[in-house]
């Protein structure tokens, strides 16, 4: 009988959509068994351009998540140059669903006895999946949905001078739409980080009139005008964030005399004519006496730049951003540490003085017995006599 | 508004003095426009030049995306901190929660005989009279607590200004994060809310490791409230409904997220020390009329170049 109860438990959790991925080696067992027995399963083949797809396909399934990785920005821009339009969208999307879809469930005959001569059953409990925690109920029992914010859940560093590229192409797209009499929060809907766009972005050059309220965007190619404001359909949020800090590096690192293999387009810094003055791109801060006057444009900028940072801006930096400068100034300002010893350690205070020590905690005499080395023995015999360690005992 | 003018006069009537040559209706009617009319139209005062604008980002909840900007006068939201109003709110609201339901009994209220326990001379001891004196053991307590009303007083516009002087602190800090619409979770299943919610503080950064978060909101929200009952979460973060929420609560949590609704019906509530101009109605029916004003100065702009070009 129970025997049976066992099995039937198995067959339960293999058909109940809900069961959680961890699962006991013996249960694992029997339902791979009886799913090798009943069921079948046969993969999918699409049949567009297979050759080449075949041969991606080796590629990126190598075991190395890192060389996957690397594979796959390499496979995707192959692909774009070797495809049309349309079997590359078609791709793209092959690639996005297979990343998020779930893992398929591991091979678990190998575990088998029977079935593999190398098998050794474990000797201690590492690797081991645990059941029948309170912990492990509540994640049986939980069947909502996960949370998704829309802010990414991590921020990243960025250097003062990538912010300042970010910041310039974010207002250029930005102010772009505007006189093209489009909604300006359209740039938080698309793709912005292409290097095509970006480049575009970066060496328009602006002039400004009066109080920086009158902005006219200079295109070095006429062309781009049109193809900045043509815009191609987005693609998953998480490719815009990689894309812009990808080009942002690339074009900064060019125009700090780094490696000129990567990209073949220059940053606006240098003249590209230097009889014809009034067709140079814009004196070096001249971008930065815009105008955020207007709330819809700051409102578009603002919410651009926290999409790519991953950085809330607070209300009191948007509140004083009447202009670009200010924006700027207030996301390269580093935050005050909010410790005394990060502070110290940050400005480099004391930290050569022979006798100050910097603690992150408060030291107290238990700190001061363990670094003599005297806690362990102190411990030991307050257990032995059955006195509190610490704290008192009630009485 | 009420616009003076003449009414046509009545025939003239003959008469044997001499009079003065009388002004015409028009001349009339022009000095009334000059000196007077301007005076008796204007009956609102001119405007305060020194009124800016806070501007805040409102969310979408949950997901905390930036909708759009909402603008307060700097009278709510702009104030400079006053350390001492604030200490004297939060002194205000403390006392007025104590229970004050401390109580011990004198001598008088414990139980037993006034009966003088031993003469007053001749035994050699100190005197005593009843056996319900504090100096003896089981008597009375001489000056202990009785219940009592430890509530104080606080000029309802100080406190008033104490509300809004802690929005302002927050709001000029960057904790202040407003919503657009219900703080409310919702298509999650009850077992998953907790879980959710929390996720959600981490993701956002709002939970205990970054100082916890008060939630208020303008009503009831059930599904909020009974995810923060769980166990640990309150270490997390807290909700309270607008009516409910104090100073000492503003000013307690690492942020303060708020719906719209409630942080309008806070601000119009405790406003009490401004003008009637000054006041949120006011100010944002002005604010309104002022940016079409501007809209419609653009547009006409606009089009003057257009025409001119």
């Amino acid at each position: 009988m129970r025997r049976i109860i066992q099995f039937q438990r198995s067959i339960d959790l293999l058909l109940d959509a809900s069961a959680p991925g961890t699962l006991c080696t013996t249960c694992q067992l029997r339902a791979a068994s009886l799913q090798r027995r009943q069921f079948s399963s046969s993969t999918s083949r699409h049949a567009t351009a297979e050759t080449f797809l075949q041969s991606l396909e080796k590629r990126l399934t190598g075991k190395n998540p890192q060389s996957q990785f690397a594979e796959l920005k390499k496979v995707r821009g192959e692909a774009k140059k070797e495809l049309s339009e349309e079997e590359y969208e078609a791709f793209t999307r092959e690639i996005d669903e297979a990343q998020e879809a779930p893992t398929p469930e591991p091979n678990f005959l190998d575990r088998d006895a029977a079935n593999n001569p190398n098998y050794k059953p474990a000797t201690t409990w590492a690797g081991l999946s645990r059941v029948g925690s309170e912990e492990w109920l509540e994640r049986r029992r939980d069947k909502g949905p996960p949370y998704k914010g829309w802010l990414g859940g991590k921020t990243r560093g960025v250097r003062a001078d990538h912010m300042q590229a970010i910041v310039r192409h974010t207002v250029v797209e930005a102010l772009a739409l505007q006189q093209a009499g489009r909604d300006v929060l359209e740039i938080c809907d698309q793709p912005r980080g292409l290097p095509d766009l970006q480049r575009m972005a970066l060496s328009a050059s602006i002039r400004v009139e009066g109080s920086g309220k009158k902005v006219n965007l200079v295109y070095a190619v006429p062309e781009d005008q049109e193809r900045l404001l043509d815009l191609p359909a987005a693609t998953a949020p998480k490719d815009i964030v990689e894309a812009v800090f990808e080009t942002t590096e690339q074009h900064v690192d060019l125009a700090n005399g780094a490696s000129t293999d990567v990209i073949e387009d220059e940053l606006p810094t240098k003249p590209t004519d230097q009889g014809k003055r009034d067709e140079m791109p814009d004196a070096k801060d001249v971008w930065l006496n815009i105008s955020l006057d207007d709330l819809s444009l700051r409102f578009a900028i603002i919410k651009r730049l926290m999409q790519i940072t991953g950085r809330r801006i607070p209300d009191n930096v948007t509140n004083d951003s009447s202009r670009v400068s200010i924006l700027l100034g207030a996301l390269m300002t580093k935050p005050k540490p909010k410790r005394l010893n990060q502070d110290l350690r940050a400005r480099n205070q004391l930290t050569q003085v022979s006798n100050v020590e910097l603690s992150a905690k408060r030291v107290t005499p238990i700190d001061k017995e363990k670094k003599v080395g005297r806690w362990k023995v102190i411990e030991e015999e307050l257990l032995r006599r059955g006195l509190p360690v610490t704290g008192h005992r009630d009485i | 508004m009420a616009t003076l003018r003449l009414l046509p006069r009545p025939a003239q009537v003959r008469s044997m003095a001499t009079l003065s040559p009388s002004p015409t209706l028009s001349q009339t009617q022009h000095y009334i426009d000059a000196n007077i009319s301007s005076q008796t139209q204007s009956s609102q005062p001119p405007r305060n030049p020194f009124i800016s604008t806070a501007t805040l980002t409102t969310h979408a909840f949950p997901s905390f995306e930036p909708t759009s900007f909402a603008s307060y006068p700097s009278t709510h939201l702009l104030l400079p901190l006053r350390r001492d109003i604030l200490h004297r709110a939060v002194i205000y609201e403390g006392d007025s929660t104590r229970q004050g339901t401390a109580s011990t009994k004198y001598r008088s209220e414990v139980h037993g005989s006034n009966r003088k326990i031993r003469p007053q001379k001749g035994t050699g001891s100190a005197r005593l009279g009843d056996k319900k004196s504090p100096m003896l053991k089981g008597g009375g307590v001489a000056f202990g607590p009785h219940p009592r009303d430890f509530s104080t007083d606080l000029p309802r516009k100080v406190y008033d200004l104490a509300w809004r002087t802690a929005l302002s602190y927050r709001y000029k800090k960057g904790e202040l994060i407003l919503l657009e619409d219900r703080a409310e979770i919702e298509g999650v299943h009850e077992h998953s809310a907790e879980r959710y919610l929390k996720d959600l503080l981490v993701h956002n950064r709002m939970g205990h490791a970054h100082g916890r978060t008060l939630f208020v909101t303008r009503h009831f929200r059930p599904n909020l409230f009974d995810a923060l009952e769980g166990e640990g979460m309150g270490r997390e973060a807290r909700a309270e409904e607008c009516v409910d929420v104090d100073v000492k609560d503003l000013l307690e949590l690492g942020r303060v997220v708020m719906e719209k609704s409630a942080l309008e019906r806070i601000l119009s509530e405790h406003q009490t020390d401004l003008a009637e101009s000054e006041k949120l109605h006011s100010w944002s029916k002005q604010h309104r009329t002022e940016e079409k004003r501007e809209s419609r100065k653009g547009h006409f702009t606009e089009r003057r170049a257009a025409a001119l070009a």
